[in-house]
């Protein structure tokens, strides 16, 4: 479970500099295009579901080796 | 988003990515809120132009911010120097060569992403009047969406507490936090003060606990600054709870 909540991470953040770098040039340079306002927004949600979970999940080791 | 935002998601996902060395965990971090160096140039422009706020404002900070340090070259630049500080550290801790190699690609590689994700967090949460330059130099085209929240905006405000909650979390149950990115000796203060009078033992059996409640409260003071500190950042930023 940590490896796939990892790659979702990194996946959040390959795609969030996608995003911001590529998007533009390859999809829509339109400002207010939907589907970027959704992928965004997406991305962002993915980004903070996994970084949540995972720091949750490295805290509770933590306390764990504490415990230990 | 605003700057400590920024810093502490980057040492959140160093933390998370996962980086288990604290010094790889400060370059990432740092990486994190390196575009944001040009604001050096507006406080330049404060002093330049007697302490003129607006007129730096108008002069520097409007034209500087965003153009050359939010972009691809920058992120690059980025990885270059955290290459360098994680072969350094790594030489210093007398690693052995070939993970001292890896240790430091994957440290520059998770500062790029840092760098970038703070690309996207400002066009997302920095409002659509400040655009990246994702080309810069070669290109001067800015990239902004329309629909981007003002660093005043609740997500943002929201985002900021999430992060200064998550540290005082960190801190009591991990024993480290983005205090860190400040110096082990403050991270493990401030890690004392955050556990002070919650490690279970009675003052009978530990008689430095108990010396340390009675001292000034601490955690009282640690409290107060937070929210000092985050009414600092907002109040110039005409905070709106409602969006």
């Amino acid at each position: 479970m940590t490896r796939m909540l990892t790659l979702l991470l990194y996946a959040s953040v390959a795609a969030a500099a996608f995003l911001a770098f590529a998007w533009p040039f390859t999809i829509s340079i339109d400002q207010s295009n939907a589907a970027y306002h959704v992928a965004a927004v997406g991305v962002l949600l993915a980004f903070f579901t996994s970084l949540i979970v995972l720091c949750a999940l490295r805290l509770r080791s933590s306390r764990v080796d504490k415990a230990n | 988003m605003q700057g400590p935002s920024h810093l502490m998601l980057s040492w959140f996902f160093a933390d998370a990515s996962p980086l288990d060395e604290a010094n790889d965990r400060r370059i990432v971090a740092w990486s994190g809120l390196a575009p944001d160096i040009d604001v050096f140039a507006y406080a330049g422009a404060i002093l330049w132009y007697g302490f003129d706020k607006d007129l730096a404002f108008e002069k520097v900070w409007r034209v500087v911010h965003h153009h050359y340090t939010h972009g691809l070259a920058f992120v690059l630049l980025t990885g270059i120097v955290a290459w360098l500080f994680a072969s350094r550290f790594a030489v210093s801790h007398r690693t052995p060569p070939m993970v001292a190699h890896a240790r430091a690609w994957r440290v520059a590689l998770l500062s790029m992403l840092a760098s970038g994700l703070h690309n996207f967090c400002d066009i997302v949460g920095g409002g659509s009047t400040w655009p990246v330059y994702p080309l810069w130099p070669l290109s001067d085209f800015g990239w902004t969406a329309s629909w981007s929240w003002e660093l005043s905006e609740w997500p943002n405000t929201a985002i900021l507490f999430t992060c200064l909650v998550s540290t005082m979390l960190y801190a009591k149950f991990a024993g480290r936090s983005p205090v860190e990115l400040f110096g082990g000796r403050a991270d493990r203060w401030f890690v004392g003060v955050v556990r002070q009078g919650s490690d279970g033992h009675s003052g009978a059996a530990n008689p430095a606990a108990e010396a340390a409640r009675k001292r000034v409260p601490l955690r009282l003071i640690i409290w107060v600054l937070v929210v000092l500190v985050t009414i600092a950042i907002l109040a110039p930023l005409g905070f709106k709870p409602g969006g």
